[in-house]
């Protein structure tokens, strides 16, 4: 379980997050959504202490991150595919953060194979699609077989195949009771991925139903979803005539 | 502590640029040491043969100059590269505590400064007394104790390099800085002739480290006379500049976001 308490990020004047209370549980996918620069990356990257909350806190089962003993083996996060030395071999990579960890070497290749980059362990990360790079980053989230896991946009550049694949994996993740949080801008694969919502809107917390109460009443999540953040959309084109 | 070690290590031998720094020094220090040995070989007929002796003890030193960079590159890129790469984000969350990171870091990187250093100054004087015939002189204890000099300098200067890197997060503002400090500045203020200038200049980490090689560059604009400390006190200053440049990068490790 995640639990954020008044979690409020503050970069000068403006308000990246603004006192967020919610809580996370296990055993379901909770879609993280909102439009561009709702907040939904930097809460990510407060719950995992990469960035310090101006106030409130960030908990993981009642543990700052930063005070976890082997935090890969309790939580997995997949924040940037691209978050890897291009020079750098993936199965090297997937080492060097086991070792970090204790987690056996074995524990490696079994991930690899899971994620079907097994074949390609050798290549070096700069050489990556978008697509394989997501996939890199999920082996990363699975290798210490945690019971928390965040995803950033994890279908992002991933091929139907992919999509799928993604989708059935994380709501196996969440049948084996684990707590799944996954952000996108899909709304229709969000649809069919998530059991619970958290919807942001310029840093507030707009809405934290379950995915049925949410729906009801409109067509789709899209069109629930565009109702909602109506007012808190902050980078707007022009209308298209 | 050692599982974090560990992953340092890892990661530092599974990037190319690792031993392109590596091969750059070797082949830097072959650049000096080389020429040096057959200008030796040489000799001037005008003059005796003891004053043209080369004592290849001072060829491992006279190319650090400039051959430092490569370990200096190689430090500071285990810093900077994963910022640039946006990595330096799953090295927090594999371990969270940023002390802890910094130091398994600088610990990798010393370990290869400290051995690449010996070897460094071992492979100049050798590539020196191949090269310079009758001339060269190997005395094995003078090149024992100037291994070990250089060894100590490059552990001082990296130590150094990883403070820049973490302060700055660039590999081009680390690096020029870094050139600044041990090379440029000291210079241009000794060439100045400003009194004030070139006091300055004496407690800058280039001109106090050279002065503990026996290179000092003060030595170089024949300034030394001046120079308030000797070749242990160049040592303290120089390991003083690092620790204060490696305490300031922890600080701002531990407070910015990553």
């Amino acid at each position: 379980m995640i639990t954020l308490d008044h979690l409020t990020k503050r970069y000068g004047a403006t308000t990246a997050v603004d006192d967020l209370t919610v809580q996370i549980e296990p055993g379901r996918v909770t879609g993280f959504l909102g439009p561009n620069g709702a907040g939904k990356s930097t809460t990510m990257r407060m719950i995992l202490g990469l960035d310090r909350p101006t106030s409130g806190t960030a908990t993981i089962d009642g543990r700052p991150y930063a005070s976890l003993q082997r935090p890969l083996r309790e939580v997995g996060a997949l924040l940037d595919a691209k978050a890897v030395h291009p020079g750098r071999r993936l199965r090297t990579h997937l080492v060097a953060m086991a070792r970090s960890n204790s987690i056996p070497v074995a524990r490696v290749d079994e991930v690899l194979e899971q994620v079907g980059l097994a074949g390609v362990s050798r290549r070096r990360a700069g050489s990556l699609s978008l697509g394989m790079g997501q996939r890199l980053g999920i082996a990363g989230v699975l290798l210490g077989d945690p019971r928390v896991m965040l995803f950033d946009e994890p279908v992002n550049g991933l091929d139907p195949d992919g999509v799928l694949w993604i989708r059935k994996l994380l709501r196996s993740l969440a049948g084996e009771g684990r707590t799944v949080l996954v952000s996108s801008h899909l709304m229709s694969e969000m649809q069919q991925t998530a059991d619970h919502l958290v919807v942001l809107g310029r840093g507030r917390l707009l809405a934290d139903s379950p995915m049925g109460e949410f729906v009801a009443g409109y067509g789709s999540l899209e069109e629930a979803y565009f109702r909602l953040t109506a007012g808190s959309v902050e980078y707007n084109g022009t209308e298209v005539a | 502590m050692l599982a974090t070690i560990a992953s340092e290590w890892t990661k530092l031998w599974s990037v190319r640029s690792t031993w392109w720094c590596l091969i750059g020094a070797a082949g830097l220090m072959a650049l000096y040491s080389v020429p040096l040995g057959f200008d030796a070989a040489d000799p001037n007929p005008e003059m005796s043969r003891a004053d043209q002796l080369l004592h290849v003890e001072e060829v491992a030193t006279a190319g650090l100059l400039f051959t430092q960079f490569a370990l200096i590159a190689l430090a500071l890129l285990t810093v900077t590269a994963e910022y640039a790469s946006g990595s330096m984000r799953t090295t927090l969350q594999c371990e969270p505590r940023r002390g802890r990171v910094l130091l398994a870091k600088l610990l990798v990187v010393e370990v290869v400064a400290l051995v690449a250093g010996a070897l460094l100054a071992l492979l100049g004087a050798g590539l020196g007394y191949l090269t310079a015939g009758d001339y060269g002189v190997f005395d094995v204890s003078a090149v024992a104790t100037v291994a070990g000099k250089v060894s100590v300098y490059m552990g001082v200067v990296v130590a150094l390099a990883i403070g820049l890197a973490v302060a700055l997060r660039s590999t081009a503002g680390a690096l020029v800085v870094a050139f600044l400090a041990l090379f440029l500045l000291p210079m241009v203020l000794m060439m100045s002739g400003m009194d004030l200038m070139t006091d300055v200049s004496y407690y800058l980490p280039g001109t106090a480290g050279t002065e503990y090689l026996g290179i000092g560059i003060a030595t170089l604009f024949g300034l030394d006379d001046g120079l308030p400390y000797d070749a242990a006190g160049g040592l303290g200053l120089f390991a003083a500049w690092s620790g204060v440049t490696l305490l300031a990068g922890y600080v701002v490790f531990r407070r910015r976001d990553a």
